[in-house]
């Protein structure tokens, strides 16, 4: 704060500035403030009217406030007040000038745009004024005109093209690819627009062309390959089909194969013979459980030792075994055989062994497969069966001789009475006194009686006992006749006491028979007796021999009894079949009698007439037969 | 007396012969045939008093013989002889007249009884 008295103190002394530029700056009529441009403040700068409001505040002129300096203050101001007046008069008249041509000006320009905007662009204002910005802005609106009515122009032209083009590119899309979009265009865009939607109308016909005749050919391949396709696919169905089925097959082949191989496993395992299979080699493939129980040794046994076999048969089996087995391995004819073993625990046994090759589909030889069974108990039962056979055969014979029995006695009867009547006689001469010498021819004659009629008997005991000899078969060779002849006289007696006529046929050049004499007339005799039998008191029986062909004679023994009814001689040959009373006959006679023939390898054949009579045939073969 | 009239009917010649040689020796009117028919006959045209008949002989069954003696002359006596195993027979022969039977080979004391009686119960009759 300055306390000094400011009279008339000048400002650059007040501001110590030495701004010699300053206008203010040493001037004698302090009146800083009323000079302009000053260089006390950088504000105040240019700005004379704000210059005045600080300087008011200004110590400057508090110090200079005097009244020389006030009027002259006041002059300067009124100056100035003058001068604004005057100045804002002009003013005024300019602005309302201006304002009156703004005022028309924007009311031109406003219609114009007004004009413009409700789109007729025909506006042409008057561009001159003396306004530079109202002749710009009607210049523009001019321009803005003109413009825009190029622009409605264009718009126009674009909206006729685009409705063109709109068309073209509808037809178009309809299908219509013919259609091309014509007329000329001042605008180049529009022009280039529609040359381009020509172009592609064009290109995109073509395209659709090629396109349409790619379609056709692609479906008439389509069609082909489908074709193709289905053709392939039936083919290819009818594989499956053909697969499923074998398939099918082949899983049920497999599942007959597991059935198979379980039954047979079954069958082989369970199998109540003791089975095996040996290789070429002489190995054992398989032994079936049986062995064991057959055998007592395991079937283990016998495959770690194939030879067992052979150690267990008995050594008077053993050729029997070995040669067969030979055969058996190198495939080559061999018959079944049945021999003995010992079993592990000391027990004979007997088997029948069968066995076949094995080959398999190619036919190479995979060994043998054998079958043995355990046939001790059969073999026992056939020698049972033998013992009884024979037992039945001779019990045959025993009736056969029991039959004979009454007639023999009666037989051997006659001569012994014949001996006691002679001998009595003789005792009768001896007891008779008298001459010894005349009666000596008699003795001779009664002696040699005697002897005659023992004869007779040993024939008839001969006779008897050569038939009752007989047990075991023997083979020899037989005059028929003779055996038939031998028969007949067991039984002539008989026959000529029942009154039966006997005619004999015996072929003289007979051939000779290999047989069993006793059996043969075993049957024979069945057969006469049977017949006389049949026609009892007063019949004819007929008995013939003849030759059949090279193999086989035949013996028919025919009788005119009453014959045999039909539905009875379809049993006559059955065992235990008779059609005699209780008591009289067993039955068995023709059955065994049909064994017997059988055995020696002929037939019986019987033909019957109810009435007229019964015929049998006896077919002797006259070779023997094996077995 | 007479000696008694005895017929032998045996095919068994040799037999039938030595018998009735025997049957002789002892003072019986003997005679033997052979056949049936030749029995009939001779009962006809020489009846005997006692028929010796054997049951089983060719031609005719002794049954029958029998029956046409005993028709032919139901006095004479029959005894039948007969081997072993006949006896069913017998009683037939009974049935049809027989006297008796006699069992070959014969024991002639027993036969000789036989005839004997035979002739009694003829006589008797007659």
């Amino acid at each position: 704060m300055r306390d000094k008295k400011m009279s008339t103190m000048k400002c650059w002394e007040i501001f110590q500035c030495n701004k010699q530029a300053c206008p203010a700056y040493g001037s004698k009529d302090l009146k800083c403030w009323l000079f302009s441009g000053t260089h006390c403040r950088e504000a105040i700068q240019g700005k004379f009217l704000e210059k005045m409001e600080m300087c008011l505040d200004c110590e400057v002129l508090i110090a200079n406030r005097d009244s020389n300096a006030i009027k002259a203050t006041l002059n300067v101001v009124n100056k100035q007040f003058k001068e604004f007046v005057r100045i804002i008069g002009e003013r005024d008249n300019e602005l309302e000038c201006m304002s009156m041509e703004l005022a028309i000006s924007l009311s031109e320009v406003f219609e114009g745009l007004k004009k413009i905007a409700s789109g007729d662009p025909e506006v042409r204002l008057d561009e001159r004024s003396d306004i530079e910005l109202i002749s710009k802005l009607k210049h523009f609106v001019n321009i803005t005109a003109q413009e825009i009515g190029g622009i409605v122009d264009q718009s126009h032209e674009f909206a006729i093209v685009l409705a063109e083009l709109f068309d073209v590119l509808h037809k178009v899309s309809k299908g219509d690819l013919l259609t091309r979009v014509t007329g000329e265009s001042q605008v180049e865009l529009l022009e280039s627009l529609k040359t381009v939607t020509n172009e592609t109308i064009e290109s995109i016909s073509k395209e659709i062309t090629k396109r349409e005749r790619a379609e056709t050919d692609l479906k008439k391949a389509y069609d082909k390959l489908e074709h193709r396709v289905e053709e392939r696919t039936a083919e290819l169905k009818l594989i499956n089909e053909q697969l499923w089925h074998e398939i099918v097959q082949r899983k049920k082949v497999e599942e007959e194969l597991r059935e198979a191989e379980l039954r047979y496993r079954t069958v082989a395992d369970f199998t109540n013979d003791w089975e095996y299979w040996e290789a070429p080699e002489g190995k054992l493939r398989y032994v079936s459980p049986s062995c064991e129980r057959i055998t007592g040794y395991k079937a283990e046994q016998f495959i770690e030792n194939p030879g067992l076999i052979s150690e267990i048969t008995l050594p008077e089996d053993n050729s029997i075994w070995k040669s067969h087995h030979h055969d058996a391995l190198h495939s080559l004819g061999h018959r079944d055989i049945v021999f003995r073993i010992r079993r592990q625990d000391g027990q004979i046994c007997w088997i029948e062994h069968v066995c076949q090759p094995v080959t398999d589909n190619k036919g190479t030889f995979l060994g043998v497969r054998a079958s043995n069974r355990d046939i001790s108990m059969r073999k026992r039962a056939e020698d049972a069966l033998r013992k009884s056979e024979h037992l039945l055969l001779q019990a045959h014979k025993m009736e056969a001789l029991g039959r004979m029995a009454a007639g023999v006695a009666h037989e051997i009867n006659n001569p012994l009475a014949i001996i006691n009547e002679k001998a009595g006689l003789m005792q009768d001469f001896l007891e008779m006194s008298g001459d010894f010498e005349q009666k000596r021819e008699k003795f001779i004659g009664l002696i040699h009686g005697i002897f005659e009629s023992v004869n007779r008997c040993r024939t008839i005991t001969h006779r008897l006992l050569g038939f009752s000899r007989r047990i075991d078969v023997t083979f020899e060779v037989i005059n028929l006749n003779d055996t038939i002849r031998e028969v007949l006289a067991f039984i002539e007696k008989e026959i000529l006491y029942r009154n039966i006529r006997l005619e004999l046929h015996l072929r003289e050049d007979l051939p000779k028979v290999f047989s069993d004499k006793g059996q043969l007339q075993q049957v024979f005799l069945n057969i006469v007796n049977n017949a006389v039998d049949a026609v009892e008191k007063g019949g004819f029986i007929e008995v013939q021999t003849d030759v059949k062909n090279e193999d086989f004679v035949t013996v028919l023994i025919k009788d005119n009894g009453p014959g045999i009814p039909q539905n009875i001689l379809n049993h006559i040959f059955e065992p235990f079949y008779t059609t005699k009373e209780k008591g009289k006959g067993t039955g068995l006679g023709l059955s065994i009698s049909y064994g017997i023939i059988q055995k020696l390898g002929g037939s019986i054949l019987v033909q019957s007439e109810e009435q007229k009579g019964t015929s049998f045939i006896v077919e002797i073969p006259i070779k023997a037969m094996n077995g | 007396m007479l000696q008694t009239k005895v017929l032998l009917v045996d095919d068994e010649t040799e037999f039938a012969s030595a018998l009735a040689e025997r049957l002789r020796l002892r003072s019986y009117n003997a005679k033997a045939v052979f056949h049936p028919e030749d029995a009939i006959a001779a009962v006809q045209s020489d009846p005997p008093d006692v028929v010796l008949l054997d049951f089983r002989m060719p031609g005719m069954d002794g049954i029958e013989v029998l029956k046409i003696i005993k028709k032919i002359d139901p006095a004479i006596e029959v005894i039948m002889l007969t081997g072993h195993g006949d006896v069913s027979s017998v009683e037939e022969a009974i049935k049809n007249g027989a006297y008796a039977y006699i069992m070959k080979p014969l024991d002639i004391g027993e036969l000789i009884m036989k005839i004997n009686n035979a002739r009694k119960k003829r006589n008797s009759v007659s």
